[in-house]
């Protein structure tokens, strides 16, 4: 009889979870960018590239990729954009196709450490970044309005 | 006898007739063409996308100019990329793509932060207001929308200059 009524608490106490997981999932209707694949953006420092016209060949090349969205290069300052799915193209991906076989030297762009009163304070949220999105993966994943909306 | 049995399934038929054959007028009809919506015509979120990642690329690309209009408002968000945290671009990139698809009468509502808040303390200027336009028109053209949907787009996203210069 305790072993019965045990098992109806656990599983009134799963219904319960459920039900408030996915309520929270379906509360609101999903965001537009749910419905497109996630980007990872790469910037690099092209050594040895002065040659506009090289620089506009290796954009072409670049951006030819499969996985590539948009690629943006420049000789003036040996510096490379690009912004791809990491899932299907890789950063080191990137790197080898940048070098053009060794031809340059593909290294990560330095960073540069904004002075506090010249870089803008915008409001920052406390929440990394990543866990965020992760949430809105799991959210649109379990929003069943999404079957309801044509994008 | 088999008529009374079977008279109620007669009405039916016989209703179920008459219906149909009255919905044959309602086919001549001529229903009226809604107007695509300027997010149609731009070709949806797969384009939307394609223009914001473009216009991404550019802005970054941008800010290694000298002089540049965008590096001292981008600068954090290139600080990150440098240190591989590329978390910040794609919360960037799912803003704008939510903005435009709703700015451009798409099915889904952009739940960001206002602009005002979100542009709060940053002291946008104008020049650098300018030079982000820029970006996106070129993005737009790189990406083959036509002038009518270009100058709709970049007009209606001009409107938000108040709530983003000088907060």
């Amino acid at each position: 009889m305790r072993r019965i009524r045990t098992r109806s608490l656990f599983l009134g106490l799963f219904a319960a979870l459920l039900l408030s997981f996915m309520t929270w999932a379906n509360w609101q209707e999903p965001n537009l960018h749910d419905y497109v694949p996630v980007t990872t953006v790469t910037l690099l420092r092209v050594g040895g590239l002065t040659d506009p016209a090289r620089a506009r060949e290796l954009e072409r090349h670049v951006s030819s990729l499969d996985g590539v969205t948009t690629c943006n290069v420049s000789a003036k300052n040996q510096l490379a954009v690009v912004m791809h799915y990491a899932d299907q193209l890789s950063t080191a991906d990137v790197r080898r196709a940048l070098s053009a076989g060794g031809a340059y030297a593909v290294t990560a762009q330095p960073t540069e450490i904004p002075q506090a009163s010249a870089a803008p304070a915008g409001p920052q949220c406390p929440v990394p970044a990543g866990y965020v999105l992760a949430l809105e993966r799991v959210r649109f994943a379990f929003n069943l309005r999404r079957f309801f909306v044509k994008v | 006898m088999f008529l009374r049995q079977y008279s109620l399934f007669f009405l039916l038929a016989g209703a179920a007739l008459v219906t149909t054959s009255c919905g044959d007028d309602d086919d001549d009809k001529v229903i009226p063409a809604v107007p695509a919506t300027l997010y149609e015509r731009l070709g949806k979120a797969p384009a939307i996308t394609a223009v914001v990642d473009d216009f991404i690329g550019r802005v970054v690309a941008e800010t290694g100019r000298t002089p540049s209009n965008l590096k001292r408002t981008f600068q954090p968000l290139l600080t990150a990329v440098g240190t591989g945290d590329t978390y910040r671009v794609t919360l960037l990139r799912n803003n704008l793509i939510d903005q435009i698809g709703e700015a451009a009468g798409g099915p889904l509502i952009y739940k960001g932060k206002s602009m005002k808040l979100a542009h709060k303390d940053m002291n946008i200027t104008l020049p650098e207001f300018t030079a982000l336009v820029v970006q996106l028109d070129s993005a737009l053209i790189d990406n083959g929308v036509p002038k009518a949907e270009r100058d709709e787009l970049v007009g209606v996203l001009g409107g938000l200059r108040p709530d983003i210069v000088g907060q």
